[in-house]
């Protein structure tokens, strides 16, 4: 059973940005599948590098948009992307030293965030976006 | 005049319309301090019609909610919207074509209307959307 589900709940109506979503979630629910059948250290490790990855080209796209699209909310937007990034950056560091191992509770915590941020900032675009022809 | 600030007050209970609430806010205080840095005519107009965009786009964006979901009270809802707009228009108007437009009225009208709004006929749509699996 995956991890994370997608519905339509987290549709933002941008289609392209829609995909980029789906691929998040698909990349956390192989992290998930992995820690649970307890492979390697390298695999988790790899599929975490690949998450960090995704989700940093994925801000970068969301912003572009929204830059390209002169969205008044673009700055608040950018700083919850700057925070979560922090955030995951810490964790991997910490991780890639020893220092901690990879849990459920970073893969709760980062669908939680994900669901939530879908739902209310990329939400609140969707409309801006879609109206100048964004998809 | 105190800024327009973001609180779990407002919260209406749908993130998106929250998050919209949110950048509407915050364009109203980019007004204010544009008119307490004595800005000229013309940026003033400029964020005034900015505002104006994000407001149109915004209250379609929650009509659309209410409708997709048969809301009861969507035609008084809309009503309210429109004749919101009216009025700034009727002053954006104004601004245009040269009038002496005072702002300090204009940016108490927009506090006082959008805080009343918010807190008394957009928390409304709050718990119907929720119950419909809108958060």
């Amino acid at each position: 059973m995956p991890f994370m589900t997608w519905t339509d709940q987290l549709s933002v109506g941008v289609p392209s940005i829609d995909n980029q979503h789906s691929v998040l979630i698909e990349t956390l629910n192989e992290l998930h599948a992995a820690m649970m059948k307890g492979k390697a250290r390298a695999i988790a490790g790899d599929l975490l590098k690949k998450l960090v990855t995704y989700t940093r080209d994925h801000f970068a796209a969301e912003e572009a948009m929204m830059q390209a699209a002169g969205y008044p909310g673009l700055a608040t937007h950018r700083l919850k992307h700057k925070e979560l990034t922090k955030q995951v950056e810490e964790y991997v560091a910490r991780y890639e030293s020893g220092d901690i191992t990879l849990s459920v509770q970073l893969l709760s915590f980062l669908s939680d965030w994900l669901s939530t941020h879908i739902q209310g900032e990329d939400k609140a675009y969707g409309p801006w976006l879609i109206e100048r022809g964004v998809r | 005049m105190t800024l327009l600030t973001w609180n779990h007050a407002c919260a209406v209970g749908v993130r998106a319309m929250d998050d919209q609430h949110g950048i509407l806010m915050d364009a109203v205080n980019e007004l204010r301090l544009a008119q307490m840095h004595g800005s000229g005519r013309e940026q003033i107009g400029e964020l005034l019609d900015r505002l104006i965009e994000f407001t149109r786009m915004h209250f379609w964006s929650e009509e659309q909610l209410m409708e997709q979901t048969g809301f009861p009270a969507l035609a008084e809802h809309r009503s309210e919207h429109r004749s919101f707009l009216a009025q700034v228009l009727q002053w954006a108007h104004r601004l245009q074509y040269g009038e002496a437009v005072q702002i300090c009225p204009l940016l108490c009208f927009l506090r006082d209307w959008l805080t009343e709004h918010i807190e008394e006929v957009d928390r409304q749509y709050g718990p119907w959307l929720n119950e419909r699996g809108i958060s």
